[in-house]
């Protein structure tokens, strides 16, 4: 008996039988690439004699795609109800180091222009931190070499290590993951650590993972990454706050040497005790020239009353001096004044002659004949009468 | 995490203050003697915290479904 089935039966069937595959790993070059409303991805894959339409998912496509690249898809083929093939794409990778270069380049450029790795949006790390999230693979090198390199640094740290694989297929989810434990989890967190020693860029692909790169940039907490070695950039480096070059340079960014910070003591206390030493000399300065302006002032009013003391000195000379040729001056006056006394006159034998009035004679045509006169003599008067008057 | 007697960061930073307030004005000897008997104390303090080598490691069991 002939069985007979429908289109869409016949649809399904074929489908279940493709299910019965499992996940096809299908390696071929990148065309049409195009995304639909942000939201699906459609493209095709193919080689030299065969073509694939993929399907996706923009969540799912954690790498950038472009047209020529080879890559390598794991997914399902399914056979939709409009009668073509889609292969349904779970995870695409670059294959090759030149895709994976390519693929490198164009999400560093489009988390550039999107502002993901600004200068701006980086934060500082605490001076001191006090507790830091580990996240790495304990078997790594680099779990080692930091804990190594932190040891001889500033102790009494505290970290929380939590252990991711740090490459494969499941890395990215399990970084994710672990980031978000540290930030909703853990307490009074300073910085979280993200490292991984070096390796090729395919080791490297999942801190080149768009969902781990944006998931470091979104950290609350403060992020230090250190992948690979120092000539290896990776994405997840450049959004976080501080890029480190190895995982041990990541130790020596996320804490300060102890000879370092010993030295910064000693240079404070070397700062307040110079501080306080040459307030003190101030202080002596001010009170040595306290003294000195004292002394000073003490000198000059010495000096002035000595130049005082000179100069009522030359006053009372000068007074002396003066009081002497005012002596002579008197004795000299007193020899005139003697001179001209009329006493002296009459001794020199001089005589006053006055009239019968008393006044005394000088004009004869005051005189008048007969008229009685008395002269003074320096000795005595006479009496005398006028008997003429001449010319 | 285990409580620390002594905060290193705040030790840091107020000694860090009294060098930059020292450093920015006269000081008053006999007022400031007291701050600056505190610096040293800081310093002393931080040498002391400086000194403690061990580091603690806590493993987050984690398990990634």
């Amino acid at each position: 008996m002939e069985i007979v089935l429908s289109v869409s039966q016949c649809v399904e069937a074929i489908n279940i039988a493709l299910d019965s595959l499992g996940d096809l790993v299908v390696e071929g070059e990148v065309s049409g690439f195009n995304v639909i409303h942000n939201k699906w991805v459609t493209f095709d894959i193919k080689d030299e004699k065969s073509v694939l339409k993929c399907f996706m998912t923009v969540w799912q496509l954690r790498v950038a795609l472009e047209d020529g690249m080879l890559v390598r898809v794991t997914g399902k083929p399914n056979l939709r109800e409009k009668g073509f093939l889609s292969f349904v794409v779970q995870s695409v990778k670059p294959a090759g180091e030149g895709s994976l270069k390519r693929a490198f380049e164009l999400l560093q450029k489009k988390l550039a222009q999107e502002g993901l790795f600004a200068p701006e949006r980086k934060r500082a790390l605490p001076k001191f931190p006090q507790h830091i999230a580990l996240i790495t693979s304990r078997e790594a090198a680099a779990y080692k070499d930091f804990l190594k390199v932190l040891q001889g640094r500033l102790g009494g740290l505290h970290i929380s290590f939590i252990h991711t694989q740090v490459q494969g297929d499941d890395a990215p989810r399990q970084i994710i993951s672990a980031l978000e434990t540290a930030n909703t989890e853990l307490e009074n967190l300073d910085a979280i650590v993200l490292v991984r020693g070096g390796g090729s860029l395919e080791d490297l692909m999942a801190f080149n993972d768009e969902h781990v790169v944006r998931a470091v940039a979104g950290s609350r907490t403060p992020t230090i990454v250190g992948i690979g070695h120092e000539r290896d950039v990776s994405l997840a480096e450049l959004a976080a706050d501080i890029r480190a070059s190895t995982p041990s340079n990541a130790a020596e960014l996320v804490v300060r040497s102890r000879d370092e910070i010993l030295a910064d003591i000693t240079r404070m206390k070397l700062a307040i005790s110079s501080s306080l030493a040459n307030q003190l000399q101030n202080n002596q300065n001010n009170v040595r020239s306290a003294i000195h302006a004292m002394s000073n002032r003490l000198h000059q009013a010495t000096r002035n009353i000595e130049q005082l003391i000179d100069r009522i000195r030359s006053v009372s000379a000068r007074v002396k001096d003066s009081v002497a040729s005012s002596h002579q001056k008197i004795d000299g006056m007193k020899r005139v004044l003697t001179a001209l006394s009329p006493q002296q006159v009459l001794a020199r034998g001089f005589s006053i002659t006055r009239n019968s009035s008393g006044n005394i004679l000088k004009h004869a045509a005051n005189i008048s004949e007969g008229e009685e006169l008395t002269t003074t003599l320096a000795d005595g008067s006479i009496s005398s009468v006028v008997q003429k008057i001449g010319s | 995490m285990t409580e620390k007697k002594f905060d290193f960061t705040k030790g840091y930073s107020e000694l860090e203050g009294i060098v930059k307030d020292f450093e920015s004005r006269e000081l008053d000897l006999e007022k400031d003697l007291p701050k600056f008997e505190q610096g040293l104390k800081l310093a002393k303090k931080l040498q002391e915290r400086l000194q403690e080598i061990e580091n603690t490691v806590q493993e987050i069991e984690k398990t990634y479904t």
